[in-house]
């Protein structure tokens, strides 16, 4: 790998690591598109930058930059406090009139030099092999001054961006630490702008944030994670730019973030979609587990004995519990050993017994108290009760024995076990 | 001066301006950007598939990827718990770059480049005719553009009333048995066909600022849908005139221009409510 590529990548990681930090920020403030309103308003920036002087000097264009967008930051404040927009419409508004301005500019910048390639191309689509070396310094620069600042400050930080009431109470000065996190997010874009594109540049800053919200972390590590995850998915996809040709950096860079997300949404742990819907179906289970038992205990109030062997149909009571549910839930029962599966029925096991036991004292429980505490008719607690038995704990049981004076019926004078 | 580019841009930006009303209403302005953004992907497998621009059946399908964005969304909004600009920034941001790569990748013309995505070439009006049967019937831009707002315009008009109690009172709306999900597909889908007709006129970005910036400034200047409409219409006019007027003097980018001009104009409304709320 020769000296180029190595700091192609490194620009590229420098970048990714910037842009994904300060978008943890933004994320936390829950205004992520804000990044795409900054990156759309660079584009008079770098335009007037490069009228003005000339493609060569880049801190000019750089400079640009920061001017306009800070400007547009300002304006859509500004229509904020004095108009009755809406925030989408306020960003939408922001981006486009920007933007508009910035494409005239650069039309007038290409009828100027007619016929050369002018290096704006860079600025609008994107190209990590445009970086040199002046811009990997900045964006080593400023990513050390923000992990300074950060480090210095983030409890205030963290304060501001939890509870920003509590931070003004203790005399935090909340719009200062703002005012920080807009400058270097208008930094961030500003420097990724050329490796990324202005339309795309904005996901640099959302998705590694957003994929780091499905894993469970903790304020510090957020940062230190996003970075790391933003330096990685940006140096990739520089890589994939350069290693085949046709493949422009900011869109091999997004999709690449964009598979980081996916991944995390359905994987994480916290929050992610395979563990959410495996825990729905482990409640989803019990449910069936606990209703199949239920019905034992109320064949056992008929019969009055609990080692009768009971056949499905018996089980079924007058259909309060539908066959096929009934059947599933007695195949886990079985498993679970609640239960014994004899030739003729089923039958319970001591461990069985307890639970339905204290299932249905649970149940009862609950009508009791929804009916002499919140004074429900007795005729419509039975539904509600029917939920709330399987979440009831014992802590919650111990309570409401206590908190309803050990009671022995129900409201429909049935026993309470 | 050329009539055609003048009538499609009118067109245009009238189409965008009756639609912006009801997006801003309705706190999709933002939806609206996703969209313009999500449709690139479509156009460009449209174009590779049938090879030619501009045929209107499979810019239907492309219209359909603007609608899968907003589903997508709200899938990601109720199934995975993601906060709707959260939603917004992945989606759209992804889809777009799927499309940049595609033109970079797949298509070696100069008929379907990435500067036509971000400019758009009204300027090419005068030169694309449409035949229809061998007779040349003028500009096929025109054609496409009336159309649009006529299309765009009996829309509104039949769903006038159920679209504005959309917009303003959801919750009523559904009271009454208006299905929201169905008129805000209504909307965006109307959103969805007329950003990829005019794509390749003006370009994905200079689309919002049609379809938000005339629509803004009126809602600043009135509190009535109807007149926030009527002014919404006169200032994409006007933008139009003005913007290609100045266009032509400067020589800059014709659809930049109508932009710019939306902007100021939007500007001066807002200045206006800003004194008009002193006064009073």
């Amino acid at each position: 790998m020769n000296s180029f590529v190595l700091s192609i990548l490194i620009g590229s990681a420098l970048i990714g690591a910037l842009c994904a930090f300060v978008g943890v920020f933004n994320l936390l403030l829950k205004r992520p598109l804000i990044a795409d309103s900054i990156a759309h308003a660079t584009l008079p920036g770098i335009a007037l930058g490069f009228l003005l002087f000339n493609e060569k000097n880049i801190l000019f264009l750089f400079l640009g930059a920061c001017i306009t967008s800070m400007l547009s930051i300002l304006y859509s404040d500004w229509l904020k406090r004095k108009s009755k927009l809406k925030n989408d419409s306020i960003m939408a508004i922001g981006l486009s009139t920007f933007f508009s301005i910035g494409l005239c500019l650069v039309s007038y910048v290409q009828n100027q030099n007619s016929g050369q390639q002018t290096g704006l191309e860079n600025y609008l689509f994107g190209n990590a092999s445009s970086l040199n070396s002046l811009e990997i310094i900045y964006a080593a620069v400023i990513l050390s001054i923000l992990i300074l600042v950060f480090i210095v400050f983030y409890k205030r930080f963290q304060l501001v961006l939890f509870n920003t009431e509590y931070a003004e109470s203790i005399g935090i000065n909340s719009r200062f630490y703002l005012f920080i996190i807009s400058l270097f997010t208008v930094l961030a874009i500003a420097l990724s702008i050329k490796a990324m594109g202005i339309v795309l540049a904005s996901a640099l800053l959302i998705s590694p944030a957003l994929a780091l919200r499905y894993w469970r972390t903790n304020f510090v590590w957020l940062f230190i994670l996003a970075s790391i995850s933003g330096a990685v998915v940006a140096s990739f996809g520089a890589y994939l730019s350069y290693a085949y040709a046709n493949t422009p950096t900011g869109s091999a860079i997004v999709l690449s973030l964009f598979l980081l997300v996916a991944f995390s949404v359905a994987f994480g742990n916290s929050g992610g979609m395979v563990k959410e819907y495996y825990q729905q179906y482990l409640r989803k289970r019990n449910i069936i587990a606990e209703n199949a038992l239920k019905s034992f205990y109320y064949c056992d109030e008929i019969h009055k004995d609990q080692n009768i062997i009971f056949t499905i149909e018996q089980l079924q009571l007058n259909d309060r519990i539908a066959n096929e549910e009934l059947k599933k839930g007695l195949a886990i029962l079985s498993r679970k050993k609640a239960i014994i599966k004899h030739p003729n029925g089923f039958q319970l096991t001591p461990s069985g017994w307890e639970k339905s036991l204290s299932l249905v004292r649970r149940h009862r429980l609950w009508e009791l108290y929804l009916s002499k505490k919140l004074n429900l008719d007795a005729l419509h607690v039975h539904q509600d009760a029917e939920m709330a038995e399987h979440l009831i704990n014992e802590k919650i049981e111990a309570e409401l024995k206590r908190y309803l004076d050990n009671p022995d019926t129900d409201p429909h004078n049935q026993i309470i076990p | 001066m050329e009539m055609s580019i003048l009538i499609t841009a009118i067109a245009l930006s009238c189409t965008t301006a009756l639609l912006g009303s009801f997006l801003i209403h309705s706190r999709q302005a933002m939806m609206a950007d996703a969209i313009s953004h999500a449709v690139l992907p479509g156009i460009v497998l449209a174009y590779l598939w049938t090879n030619s621009r501009g045929n209107v059946i499979s810019l239907l399908g492309a219209a359909a990827c603007g609608i899968l964005i907003t589903m997508v969304v709200n899938w990601l909004k109720t199934k995975a718990k993601m906060s709707n600009d959260s939603a917004i920034g992945l989606m759209y941001t992804s889809l777009f770059a799927l499309g940049v790569f595609l033109i970079t990748r797949y298509t070696q013309s100069v008929d379907l480049d990435q500067e036509c995505v971000l400019f758009g070439d009204i300027a090419y009006v005068p030169i694309d005719h449409w035949y229809a049967f061998g007779v040349d019937m003028g500009p096929r831009a025109v054609y496409i553009s009336l159309g649009l707002l006529i299309f765009v315009s009996t829309l509104v008009k039949l769903g006038y009333k159920k679209l504005s109690l959309f917009c303003f009172n959801p919750e009523f709306a559904q009271s009454i048995g208006i299905s929201l999900s169905f008129w805000n597909i209504y909307l965006l889908g109307a959103v969805s066909v007329t950003t990829v007709l005019s794509f390749e006129l003006v370009g994905a970005i200079l689309i919002i600022a049609l379809l938000i910036l005339p629509a803004s400034a009126g809602f600043l200047l009135s509190n009535k849908l109807k007149i926030n409409i009527a002014f919404a219409l006169t200032f994409s006019c006007l933008s139009s005139l003005i913007g290609y007027a100045l266009a032509i003097q400067l020589n800059l980018n014709i659809a930049a221009c109508i932009a710019s001009i939306a902007a100021l104009i939007f500007l001066f409304s807002f200045l206006i409510s800003l004194k008009r709320k002193k006064t009073l």
